[in-house]
Formats: structure tokens, C-alpha cells, sequence
């Protein structure tokens, strides 16, 4: 309307801190390339592969908590039913891998929009606490249901390891180095969308809901509508994780997809960055070192992984990534008012 | 008064909690490109019937028209999407977001927000410019970088209104623009109403300052205990025996 006739002229906007950010997508692929080029050494890639795959959950919990701001400690117990239905349809048909991994991302995504739609209803702490519950009914069928091996769980694929030809690559689960490439494209693509989704206009829309869902509805934005966007986008990503995970260990086993295991993505990303485009890769470095190389004890790993998110909480409340850029305004800051006393 | 269809009709809108009507059956129309405004004192009901006007409450009876839409059953949402739009007595905003992206993230709505949105626009820079208009004519081009959360209160306010004509409403809803604004700024808010109002936008405004009222209101509408005492011309209604006591206490 007429409004924008009465100021004409355009204001030209400079973007120097989004472009970094922007070109996180990018940037990734040709790191991930150059590993196996810098080291051959199987333990490594396999040291990365897992981290890779934990950056994968933690991309799939920052759509939902850190775009729209919903905790959800559902995330593992979503990619559980996609590794499931993979796993036993696997082992009692003939189906095609294809089909069942298309179908088993589906029926995570099918979920995730499902547990989201309690969201509309429920505020904050509540929601969380239903994924709660739902995360431990997950569990407790898996370990009671017959058909899903009880707590045993059941061999992944085991009678028909699947191999995808790329280059000189063989991207399968029982080689480190084609697991390693097969988890890489599949982290490289996801990490692509989830930044993609972040900087679009729906990315936009997801952030304004976080911010103020009231101020939000009377812009127009329909909070229901962009919450299940975002659940369905981040059930998907958690159903291709889910299957990953199984097809790593060649396993499904109740263990593999406990609450615990979702606390541990919901530390990871605290640590990482909430809501960052970056989350996902800082979360999968911090694995990296504290999981893989860090020579700890198993049972120290939990309690030093807590020692250091009370540690970022007090120190960094951001989160790692946000910190770089905070630490340069302080310094531009500090410079600044430096500079003017010398002026004056 | 003029033949035309209102651009907003409130027709015997009810709204009660628990059984006590904090707004009881009000009717009263805002003709297209004019600023009506809405005063009565604290407890009036001025608030709950914007938030009934926005869809942020439903109506317990009675019903809201948009030209000649009716808004029965309407969300908030939709209402907004139609060009009903409001602002908040409290200045809302996207904490997290720079102010140039807050404005064009409110440009997001009319454009859908399902799955095609994420996918470019091809109106990217229709969506600039109009962001640096609103920029422009509110005077926020200084604050554009810096982040919504970290606003001065008085800054924070104009951005809420900022938001709104980045939607590019038809009728906005203001809820005690002036509150918490200096002088300075209560000035320049008076300036924009009448900008506003010449660019044909139709304001409904909450209002405590009678100065403010009488500038740039054409007509305004008392409530006091959720009824409707008076409604007409400020120079009229702000000399009603039954207004001033409502309003500034019986003498």
C-alpha cells in the first residue's frame, strides 16, 4: 500500500558475518573430501563416521529445538522406528533396500509430524515431557515386542549387505573407509538442506515462531503449519540417522536409541550452539574428541561430557560457535572506544 | 454518516470470562482511511475487544466484519493474512533477529509458509525494497543491524509497527502505541498516524493521551466497564458529562 511511497529511497544493506555462515554448506564437503587423502588409517574414518553420525542427530534436534524451539528428547526413539522397520522387513522380505529406506524416513517423518502436533497444545516443558514419553514407550515395545528381537534387538542387513559403486569408493557398513564416504554424503546433504531450510523463507517463519508465536500469529504466521513443517523435515533427517546408526553397528538394539543416548544429543548441541547453521558440525568435532580420541574410560566420558556442559552453560550460555563473533564485537568494541580516547 | 461499507464493523461483540463481561455488547464502525480512536479507563475492556477484533480471543457473541467479510471464525492467522492486523501494548519483536531481517521476515506470511517457502522467492527484491521503505519511513534505518532484543524500549515499539506495515495491513489495531514513549517520540508517533491515515490505512487506536486523541483522531469511541458510553467526533465526546466523569472522576 501506499506507505512504502512515502520513503523512496532504498536502504543498502552490507552482509559480511551471514556470509560466512552462508557458505557453511559449502564449505563442509571439500573438509570431509580431503580426509581420506590426509589419512588411510581405518580407525580414523571410522572415528569420523561416528561423529558424523552424531552431527546427524543433533542437525535433526536443531531444526526442532533450535529453529522452532521445542526440546524434544524424541529424536533417537523417531530414527528408532525407521531402523526397525528396515531391520525386520529386511530380514523377512524380499523388499527392496530403496523402498524400505524411503518408506522407513517416511514413517519417522510420519511420526516426528504426529508427536508435533501435541505442540500446538502443549508450551515449553510440557512438550518435552511428552517426548519423554514418548521416547520410553518406544522403548519399552522394542524391548517387549517379539518381533523386534527384545532386548537382543536384531542383526541389521546382515543377510544382505548392500553396495553402492562410487568411484573407487565400495559404500558399505563392513568396510570403515565405505562407511565413512557413504556417512559423509549423506552428512553433507543433510547439513546442506538443514542450512538451506534455515536461511529460506520458511527458516525465517520457523525463527519468528521461536521468538514470539504471538507476535508471529498476528503477522500472519501460522505457528501449527511451520512447527509441522520443521517436525516433519527433522523426523525425516532422524529416520535417515536412525537407519545409519543400525546399519554402523549392524545392530538394532533398544540400547542404541534410549533416552540416554537423545540426552546426549540435547548435551552435544547445548555445547555446540543452539539454533546455529554451524550446531551440527561443532557437536560432531566435540564428539569427535571426547567420544573417539580422548583416551577416558567409557563411564568417565558421561560425567566429563556434563562437567563440560555445566562449564559452557556458565561461561559460554550461547553456546561454542556464537562465542567466536561475540569475542570479535568485544575486541571491535574495545577497539573502538580505544581509538576515541586517543581522538579525544 | 457516509453510504459506503465500513472497512471495519464491530456489531454487538460480548466477551465475557467466568461469567463477568469484560466487553458487553459493543457495536461501532471505522470508515475506511480514518483513525478512530479507542479510550476508557484501565479495566475498560479495550485491550480484550483488539484481542477479539485480532482473533486472539473468540467472541462469546456477536460478530466483526472486514468491508464486507465477515470474521466469524476467523484465527488470528487468517485475520492478520486479510489485513486485520495489531500491534501490542507490550513491544513484541523477534529477539534473535537484526531488526533488517525481523521486517523481512514479517514479509514472509502473504507469501505462505508451508513447504513452498522453502524455496526462493523470485520477489526478493520487491521484499528489500519494501523492507527499506518501511526502514525509511518509520527512521529505523540506523538500528537495521542491530539486533531486535537489544532495542531501546522506544525503538522496540516502532519496530512492532514496523512489522505490521511490512504486511501491508488494510486496518491495523494499535494497543497504546504512545506508552512508554517520550515526548519526542509521542510527537513523532503523532506525525506517522497522519502519515499513515493519508497513505489510506485505516487505525483503530488505544489511547490514554487525550492530547493525542484530539490531534489525530476523526472519531473516537469511550468504553468504560466493557459498555459502550459515547462514540463521535473527539471535539463532541471529550466534552460529554458522562465521559469526563468516567473518565476523570466525577467532580
Amino acid at each position: 500500500m501506499g506507505v512504502l511511497a512515502i520513503a523512496e529511497r532504498r536502504s543498502t544493506s552490507s552482509a559480511t558475518g551471514k556470509d560466512l555462515r552462508r557458505a557453511a554448506p559449502i564449505v563442509l564437503p571439500l573438509v570431509l573430501l580431503v580426509l581420506p587423502l590426509v589419512t588411510s588409517s581405518p580407525q580414523h574414518h571410522s572415528w569420523v563416521a561416528a561423529s558424523l553420525l552424531w552431527s546427524l542427530w543433533v542437525a535433526s534436534l536443531n531444526i526442532v529445538w533450535g529453529y522452532v524451539g521445542l526440546l524434544s528428547v524424541a529424536q533417537l526413539a523417531l530414527g528408532a522406528i525407521a531402523a526397525y522397520w528396515v531391520a525386520i522387513l529386511g530380514a523377512r522380505t524380499d523388499t527392496n533396500l530403496g523402498v524400505l529406506v524411503v518408506v522407513g524416513v517416511l514413517l519417522s517423518m510420519v511420526a516426528s509430524v504426529l508427536l508435533g502436533a501435541v505442540s500446538t497444545r502443549l508450551k515449553g516443558f510440557y512438550f518435552t515431557i511428552i517426548t519423554i514419553a514418548f521416547a520410553l514407550t518406544v522403548s519399552t515395545i522394542l524391548m517387549n515386542w517379539d518381533v523386534a528381537g527384545r532386548t537382543t534387538g536384531l542383526m541389521f542387513l546382515r543377510s544382505e549387505i548392500p553396495v553402492i559403486h562410487l568411484g573407487p569408493y565400495e559404500l558399505i557398513a563392513t568396510t570403515t573407509e565405505g562407511f565413512y564416504v557413504l556417512t559423509a554424503i549423506v552428512f553433507v546433504l543433510a547439513n546442506a538442506i538443514a542450512a538451506l531450510v534455515l536461511y529460506s523463507r520458511a527458516g525465517r517463519a520457523m525463527r519468528a515462531v521461536r521468538d514470539d508465536p504471538q507476535l508471529a500469529r498476528s503477522l500472519g504466521f501460522s505457528p501449527a503449519a511451520i512447527r509441522t513443517l520443521a517436525f516433519a523435515l527433522s523426523g525425516a533427517l532422524a529416520g535417515v540417522a536412525g537407519i545409519l546408526h543400525a546399519y554402523s553397528f549392524q545392530l538394532v538394539v533398544p540400547e542404541l536409541f534410549a533416552i540416554d543416548q537423545a540426552l546426549l544429543a540435547v548435551m552435544l548441541i547445548v555445547l555446540a550452539g543452539l539454533g546455529n547453521v554451524w550446531a551440527p558440525v561443532i557437536a560432531g568435532i566435540i564428539y569427535l574428541l571426547l567420544y573417539q580420541v580422548a583416551p577416558i574410560d567409557g563411564d568417565l566420558r558421561a560425567g566429563l561430557l556434563g562437567l563440560v556442559v555445566i562449564l559452557v552453560i556458565l561461561l559460554l550460555p550461547r553456546g561454542i560457535v556464537d562465542a567466536v563473533p561475540a569475542w570479535r564485537r568485544a575486541w571491535a568494541h574495545r577497539a573502538a572506544s580505544h581509538s576515541e580516547e586517543a581522538s579525544a | 454518516m457516509t453510504d459506503t461499507i465500513p472497512i471495519l464493523s464491530v456489531q454487538n461483540v460480548t466477551k465475557t470470562f467466568g461469567g463477568i463481561a469484560a466487553v458487553s455488547d459493543v457495536s461501532f464502525d471505522v470508515q475506511s482511511g480514518t483513525i478512530c480512536g479507542l479510550v476508557g479507563p484501565n479495566g475498560a475492556g479495550k485491550t480484550t475487544l483488539v484481542n477479539v477484533l485480532s482473533g486472539f480471543e473468540p467472541s462469546t457473541s456477536g460478530q466483526v466484519r472486514l468491508g464486507e467479510r465477515s470474521l466469524f471464525g476467523w484465527s488470528a492467522t487468517r485475520r492478520a493474512r486479510a489485513g486485520l492486523v495489531r500491534t501490542f501494548q507490550h513491544a513484541h519483536t523477534f529477539g534473535s533477529m537484526r531488526v533488517g531481517e525481523a521486517l523481512a521476515a514479517a514479509s514472509v506470511p502473504p507469501r505462505g509458509t508451508g513447504v513452498r517457502a522453502l524455496f526462493p522467492s523470485r520477489d526478493r527484491q520487491e521484499i528489500t525494497d519494501r523492507v527499506g521503505k518501511v526502514l525509511q519511513f518509520l527512521q529505523l534505518t540506523r538500528w537495521e543491524h542491530a539486533l531486535c532484543g537489544d532495542l531501546p524500549y522506544g525503538v522496540k515499539k516502532r519496530l512492532g509497527i514496523g512489522l505490521s506495515l511490512v504486511t501491508e495491513p488494510k486496518v491495523l489495531l494499535l494497543d497504546e502505541p504512545a506508552a512508554g514513549l517520550n515526548t519526542v517520540e509521542t510527537t513523532g508517533l503523532v506525525e506517522m498516524l497522519r502519515k499513515l491515515r493519508s497513505t489510506g490505512i485505516t487505525i483503530l487506536v488505544i489511547e490514554h493521551s487525550m492530547p493525542l486523541i484530539r490531534s489525530v483522531c476523526d472519531s473516537m469511541v469511550v468504553l468504560d466497564h466493557g459498555v459502550k458510553i459515547h462514540e463521535g467526533p473527539p471535539e463532541v465526546v471529550l466534552t460529554d458529562e458522562r465521559v469526563i466523569g468516567a473518565y476523570l472522576g466525577r467532580r
